[in-house]
């Protein structure tokens, strides 16, 4: 799977700064247990996806893993060797912008422990801080 | 469910100052209201009222000034990085009548479909009733243990429990089981592709040769 937008309006972006912490999509919405960002940063696609494969080589059939980012920003970067200047460099690869507080990866229909073991393993491949979080009980 | 006391003090802290303060002290803020009378800020000891959440309970007995009321637990505000509760509301309730809330489902059994090699996806997490504040169930159990692969239970399958009215859309669906599906192997067209570009301007000579198409 290869994590990338169908559709742009721009090939490329500014890298702009990430202020404050994740007011939307920040509880625990598919599943029942979640990670949670606790950093701000850019997670690329690269990372989403090996994230996803360690969690589905450890997760039995049951399980249902959501990824709950999606990498909407290239990132480009200019040939190594160039001088400086001639324009912005090419897009390479694309991120998802993380604030802290973001629910990165949900799971459903597995008990806590196999959860937990779970993220440990997708946090292994994750380039911020994370921890487990649960679903709030419904008031 | 049972019904759970809790002391509150009423407050005349106002702003995220003085809130903020409140907070630091052990505090929550909270808001009582309804049933035309006036509003009253609150607030209440934040290890009081979450040991009443982990109970799971829905109605309290608060106690203001030597005043008991029945309040139902409206909303309740969190910050999701402290992992705390940061405000609560309250809804003046009268025992006779008749409330609207958002109760959790609970999946019970192990369906045919499952057994079978299937997935169980739980859609609807909650669902909303109405019933009297006394007749407030915990959960709704919903039996998945005859559901079989390809199936789905809908709310207007759930059967009635006594004084309880589903609000949620009848045709809504509960829980469905399907069979798990493999993964493709990406190709590598697929890894090479770009997006496309909807705001990209035709060059000069593409424009020329679309204006000679349409002549």
């Amino acid at each position: 799977m290869r994590l990338m937008p169908k559709r742009v309006k721009f090939r490329k972006s500014q890298r702009q700064k990430i202020k404050g912490n994740a007011t939307r999509c920040n509880t625990v919405a598919f599943g029942e247990f979640g990670l949670q960002s606790l950093e701000p940063g850019w997670i690329t696609a690269q990372q989403l996806e090996a994230g996803r494969v360690s969690a589905s080589h450890y997760l039995p059939r049951e399980g249902k893993l959501t990824i709950r980012v999606f990498p909407h920003k290239p990132v480009t970067s200019k040939p190594i060797e160039t001088r400086m200047g001639k324009g912005k460099g090419e897009p390479e690869f694309w991120v998802a912008v993380v604030k802290p507080g973001t629910i990165l990866y949900e799971l459903s229909g597995i008990n806590e422990e196999i959860a937990r073991q779970t993220f440990n393993r997708i946090a292994h491949k994750m380039p911020v801080k994370v921890r487990f979080v649960q679903r709030r009980k419904t008031v | 469910m049972e019904i759970l006391e809790l002391k509150a003090e009423k407050r005349t802290a106002k702003g995220s100052k003085a809130i903020r303060k409140l907070r630091s002290a052990g505090q929550i803020p909270a808001v009582l209201y309804g049933h035309k009378q006036d509003n009253v800020m609150l607030c209440l000891q934040e290890h009081a009222f979450t040991h009443v959440l982990h109970t799971g309970a829905r109605m309290v007995r608060l106690t203001v000034d030597n005043k008991k009321e029945s309040a139902l637990i409206k909303e309740v505000q969190y910050d999701n990085i402290a992992d705390r509760v940061i405000h609560i509301d309250f809804s003046r309730i009268d025992l006779d009548e008749k409330v609207r809330l958002r109760v959790p489902i609970e999946l019970v059994g192990e369906s045919i479909g499952v057994k079978e090699g299937g997935m169980l996806t739980h859609v609807m997490k909650d669902m909303e009733i109405e019933c009297l504040p006394t007749a407030i169930p915990e959960k709704i159990k919903v039996n998945i243990s005859e559901l079989g692969m390809g199936k789905v239970i809908h709310v207007k399958e759930i059967p009635a429990m006594k004084g309880i009215q589903y609000l949620s859309d009848a045709e809504s669906v509960i829980a469905s089981i399907h069979q798990i599906v493999e993964e493709k192997a990406v190709s590598e067209e697929e890894i090479l592709a770009e997006p496309e570009i909807i705001t990209k301007k035709p060059k000069e000579g593409e424009e020329a040769a679309e204006s000679v198409e349409k002549t």
